[in-house]
């Protein structure tokens, strides 16, 4: 069950963070959360092996060190994580970030709202588009 | 027994009234075949009814007595009448006819001799006596021998007429056939009943013979009138044949004459001879025998008849009755006619041998065009021989003319056709080989004798050495006129009479435009010359001529003058002669060089104004000739340009060697192959190189040196190239610091966009943060917050907010020309309607667009965000109860122009830049959530289009944005 995955974000801005916990508790979304502050910090918990791969990734472009963007090529570079999910969540409004993203096989793109309670609207919409690829099986 | 007698009186009577009738009816037929023998017939015929009835009447025994003998002159004579009759009426001709014609009355006359004299008893009658029948006396008579003879001989006669009248019978036709036999019929009952007495020898009661003649009279009379006996046209014949002005002869079948006419008479002489039953032959007997003809022939021939000459026409005949075939000879005289013809002939033979002789061509036309005749010279003209012109149809005739000349040709012998007198006609002909040669031609009708036009008798006559003087003497007069009235100058003949006087002998039209005035004004009126020239001018002119006139030598003169207020410059050259009265005759032109004297001026002026120009150019100039490596011209040197003195450095030339003060060995190369460019340069083509050279004081300099092909050899290669050199060390120093400058703006431009990117990511992540942080504070945490510190919390929010958007503001701002979205066609009327029900304007507020609006070609979205700023800023700001916005557009050449108008509260006229200006706003900001992002925002948009954004405005009283944008 998809509601039992874990969900990996990465975000280095601990208020964002905070916000995403609090918007996915308030969307009434209880899958477990690993947020990491960097994609060097994602890819030492994606090697781990006592902890399941995530179901989905939630990933800030803006990362100190190795940057949203080149995470996202590593990740779909590696046969074992290129079928995660991956949906960037991000402050850039940006036709590049956005096409760069897409052209990385991302699920999907959305700009960080600066109001919470828009916040807590598209964690619900992440949630039931994420839900809704549940395959029946 | 009375009324036997006087029936008997009345019939006779009445016979004797009707047969009185028929005779002078008959009287008209008397020129008819047989009509004179037929009025005998009849006056025989009512003498012996008359006697009768005299007899009937008679008193005594001897008054009958003469009566009953004058009866038998009737009785006696009427049967050879009638026999002549037959003959004559059917035209019979025998042998010996007039011999029995006489024989047959030989018996009557002796009848008559018989009964007029004594031996009348008992020669006639044996015996004679009366009795009375009533109030008659009747005759009782015997008849004697005589009387018998008497009645045989009547019967022979008439069993003759029977015959010759049976025989012809045959050959007659239905009305004449009828005719005689009605005849005879009436003449075999009177013969008979007048027989019956002398038959039965005696005679005692009324005797009945007067009513057998009456009747057989009355028969005759009625077949006369009946079957029409008599033929009117053979009458009419008849008259014309007497009158005829020829000769006729009707021969019979043995070619005798038996009619023939006066003139007939008249022309075979013979007068007093009567022409009855001549041989033909004999008559005409000097011209041979004429052959009988077939029947229904015809044949003409001429015959020559004491001395005169006719034309003889002989047919044969059938008579109109149709009895009996003849011959007919009619004889014209033609005498005259042959004489006149023979003079015509005579004359004609000389005019033929006039026109055989004849130089000029003598033709004679028929009227359609053909040739009759063609004198021999018609071959030497115009190459055509007789046969050959005569041979020609009319078609071919007329193509004989000149095909310029057809139509004047045609003219001159329509009008000689129509009788009218034109002089001789010039025109061309064609000969046989096509050469064409001039003629003369004199054309005179031919008529005949009616005045009929026949022929057209012409005289061509070669005209073409006349016309060859003629159009050579033209030709040179009118190139001697055309020459001087159109040469540019004005040709004059003056003359100097020993006086001194000068006089014109000639001008040239053209004189108007040398002179001003009109030659005629001038030919007698030199002096009129002297009023166009100053006195210095004049003076030296006339001592010039004065001059040429002394010693006949060339008058030249060049000179000033005012014509029509214009000064002009003249030309003047004339050659003297000398004649022998010491008149001194000059024939000269004069030319007008005004304009080469001005062009001369104007080249002089120009010469200078360059030099000096050239002189005072900065830049060295010069012409330098590749073949020969020398300069041609230059206004300075290119040592003089770079400070030093030319005879530091003779050789540095452009074009030739590099010298040493040009500075680096790169530049030498940049020389030495423009050089090799110089054989393949084309015309007009600019070559520029700019090289480094060291100045005398300055350093380096560069020189930008620009050349282009001067002159080329005959062969087409270069020979000569004009090069302009240009001190451009400034130009080149400002370059490279531009160049410096236009890396330092990319860089800076490059910094300032990475600098809107990092705040999109870098300034709004904190913003969010104390965004989050403040809805927490405000959800979680608010029991704690008292109201004093609840609103600075909102306040925080707000302030919050605005900053956001105010950071979407800039990137916005920045994106626009950073980011290139595709153009497409963008429907402003559509877009501008979904504008407005997206905004909402409010019910106080009425939004009025005039369609239509244009369709531009741009991004949409860009487009969208300029009317929904412009739209959105009249909503909000609108102040007034009723709010007005009106948008419109209208073409102005290439670019649209769109008016928003509003009724709104207006902007002064001091912020009209200001509201362009980025966050920059009117009013407060806690009042209007305004950013002041979206008027700068619409002015970038506008102006990457290449538009422009104005506004319009009066404070209080609305404001109209104004924009442009391109058309497609």
């Amino acid at each position: 069950m998809k509601s039992n995955e874990l969900i990996l974000v990465l975000e280095d801005d601990r208020v964002d963070a905070l916000a995403l916990t609090h918007a996915f508790r308030d969307a009434g979304v209880t899958n477990s959360m690993h947020i990491c502050a960097s994609s060097k910090d994602a890819l030492a918990y994606l090697l781990r092996d006592d902890v399941p791969l995530p179901g989905l990734i939630l990933l800030d472009l803006n990362l100190p060190g190795m940057s949203g963007l080149d995470f996202l090529r590593h990740i779909k570079g590696e046969a074992a994580w290129r079928r995660i999910p991956v949906i960037v969540l991000t402050t850039s409004n940006e036709e590049r970030d956005r096409h760069q993203a897409f052209d990385l096989s991302a699920a999907g793109y959305i700009v960080k709202p600066m109001n919470y309670d828009a916040f807590v609207e598209m964690i619900k919409a992440v949630a039931s588009y994420w839900l809704l690829n549940e395959s029946p099986n | 027994m009375d009324l036997i007698a006087t029936a008997y009186i009345t019939v006779i009577f009445l016979g004797f009234a009707l047969v009185l009738m028929l005779g002078v009816y008959s009287l008209r037929f008397l020129h008819f075949p047989g009509g004179r023998q037929f009025l005998l017939y009849i006056l025989f015929g009512f003498i012996a009814i008359f006697a009768f009835g005299l007899l009937s009447i008679s008193h005594t025994a001897e008054q009958a007595f003469i009566w009953a003998r004058l009866r038998f002159l009737g009785f006696a004579y009427s049967s050879p009448v009638f026999l002549l009759f037959v003959w004559d009426y059917t035209g019979k001709k025998f042998p010996y006819q007039r011999q029995l014609s006489y024989l047959i009355f030989i018996i009557p006359t002796i009848t008559q001799i018989i009964i007029w004299s004594s031996a009348v008893i008992p020669g006639f009658f044996t015996e004679w006596s009366t009795v009375t029948y009533s109030f008659l006396l009747v005759e009782r008579s015997r008849f004697g021998f005589w009387s018998q003879v008497h009645l045989l001989h009547a019967w022979i006669v008439l069993i003759l007429a029977y015959y010759f009248a049976i025989a012809s019978l045959t050959s007659s036709k239905g009305a004449h056939r009828q005719a005689l036999v009605g005849m005879l019929l009436a003449n075999l009952i009177a013969t008979v009943v007048a027989s019956i007495p002398s038959v039965t020898g005696n005679l005692q009661s009324l005797n009945l013979t007067p009513i057998g003649i009456t009747i057989a009279l009355l028969i005759s009379g009625w077949v006369l009138v009946r079957h029409h006996l008599f033929d009117l046209l053979t009458g009419a014949a008849h008259t014309v044949f007497q009158s005829l002005q020829d000769g006729v002869l009707v021969l019979n079948g043995n070619r005798e004459i038996i009619q023939w006419n006066p003139a007939a008479q008249t022309l075979l002489g013979k007068y007093q001879t009567s022409l009855m039953y001549q041989p033909v032959s004999e008559i005409l007997a000097e011209n041979g025998i004429l052959e009988p003809l077939p029947l229904g022939a015809e044949m003409e021939t001429e015959l020559t008849i004491n001395r005169r000459t006719y034309n003889a026409r002989l047919s044969t005949l059938r008579m109109s009755n149709g009895f009996m075939s003849g011959e007919l000879l009619v004889m014209h005289d033609i005498t005259d006619y042959r004489t006149a013809e023979a003079a015509r002939h005579e004359s004609e033979k000389l005019y033929r041998l006039l026109a055989d002789n004849s130089s000029d061509m003598i033709v004679l036309n028929s009227l359609d065009g053909r040739f009759l005749y063609a004198s021999p010279s018609c071959r030497h003209t115009s190459g055509y021989s007789e046969q050959e012109l005569l041979a020609l149809n009319a078609v071919e005739t007329a193509q004989l003319v000149y095909p310029d000349d057809v139509v004047a040709s045609q003219m001159y012998f329509g009008q000689i056709a129509s009788g009218q007198v034109v002089p001789p006609l010039e025109f061309r002909l064609l000969r046989k080989d096509g050469s064409i040669f001039w003629c003369e031609v004199r054309a005179q009708p031919i008529t005949d004798a009616g005045g009929h036009l026949t022929h057209v008798m012409s005289v061509f006559r070669n005209i073409e050495e006349r016309k060859r003087v003629e159009f050579a003497l033209r030709e040179s007069n009118q190139r001697y006129d055309t020459l001087v009235a159109n040469i540019p100058a004005m040709v004059f003949q003056v003359r100097r009479s020993l006086q001194g006087k000068y006089q014109f002998d000639f001008i040239s039209p053209t004189a108007r435009k040398y002179i001003g005035l009109e030659p005629e004004a001038v030919i007698d009126n030199f002096e009129r010359l002297f009023s166009l020239l100053e006195p210095p001018v004049l003076e030296s002119m006339l001592h010039a001529q004065e001059e040429s006139a002394r010693n006949l030598t060339q008058f030249v003169w060049e000179g000033t003058g005012v014509i029509d207020g214009h000064a002009v410059w003249r030309h003047i050259e004339s050659m003297p002669t000398r004649l022998d009265d010491g008149t001194v005759i000059w024939n000269g032109v004069m030319l007008d060089i005004t304009a080469q004297k001005q062009a001369e001026l104007a080249l002089e002026r120009t010469r200078k104004m360059l030099e000096q120009i050239t002189h005072m150019l900065p830049d060295v100039i010069q012409v330098f000739d590749v073949l020969e490596t020398k300069p041609i011209y230059y206004n300075r040197s290119i040592p003089d340009l770079l400070g030093y003195e030319d005879s530091d450095h003779p050789n540095v030339i452009l074009g030739a060697n590099p010298s040493d003060i040009l500075s680096y060995s790169e530049d030498y190369a940049v020389e030495s192959q423009r050089r090799e460019q110089y054989p393949a340069m084309r015309d007009g083509e600019v070559i520029e190189s700019e090289t480094r050279w060291r100045h005398k004081t300055r350093g380096l300099v560069w020189l930008n040196t620009r050349e282009m092909v001067y002159e080329r050899t005959s062969d087409g290669r270069v020979k000569q190239i004009l090069s302009t050199v240009r001190d451009v060390t400034e130009r080149k120093v400002a370059e490279e610091q531009r160049q410096k400058l236009l890396a330092q703006l990319e860089a800076a431009n490059q910094e300032l966009k990475d600098f809107a990117y990092v705040i999109s990511h870098d300034l709004r992540a904190p913003l969010r943060g104390v965004s989050s942080i403040t809805h927490w504070l405000v959800t979680e945490y608010s029991d704690r917050f008292d109201d004093e510190s609840k609103e600075l919390i909102d306040l925080l929010g707000g302030r919050v907010r605005r900053m956001e958007q105010m950071i979407s503001g800039v990137l916005e701002y920045s994106r626009i020309g950073r980011e290139k979205a595709p153009r497409r066609e963008v429907n402003t009327q559509e877009l501008v309607a979904q504008l407005i029900q997206d905004i909402v304007p409010g019910e106080h507020i009425t939004v009025t667009v005039t369609p239509p609006l244009p369709n531009l070609y741009a991004d949409e979205t860009r487009i969208r965000q300029v009317f929904q700023n412009l739209i959105d800023n009249a909503v909000k700001f609108m102040d007034k109860p009723y709010g007005e916005i009106c948008i419109s557009c209208q073409q102005e050449g290439r670019m649209w122009h769109f008016t928003v108008r509003d009724n709104g509260p207006g902007i002064a006229a001091e912020h009209f830049e200001r509201v362009f200006q980025l966050f920059q706003t009117l009013n407060p900001k806690d009042k209007f959530e305004s950013t002041g992002v979206g008027l700068s925002l619409t002015k970038r948009i506008i102006e990457m289009y290449s538009g422009k954004i104005w506004l319009e405005s009066v404070e209080c009283n609305g404001a109209t944005f104004h924009f442009t944008l391109p058309v497609a």
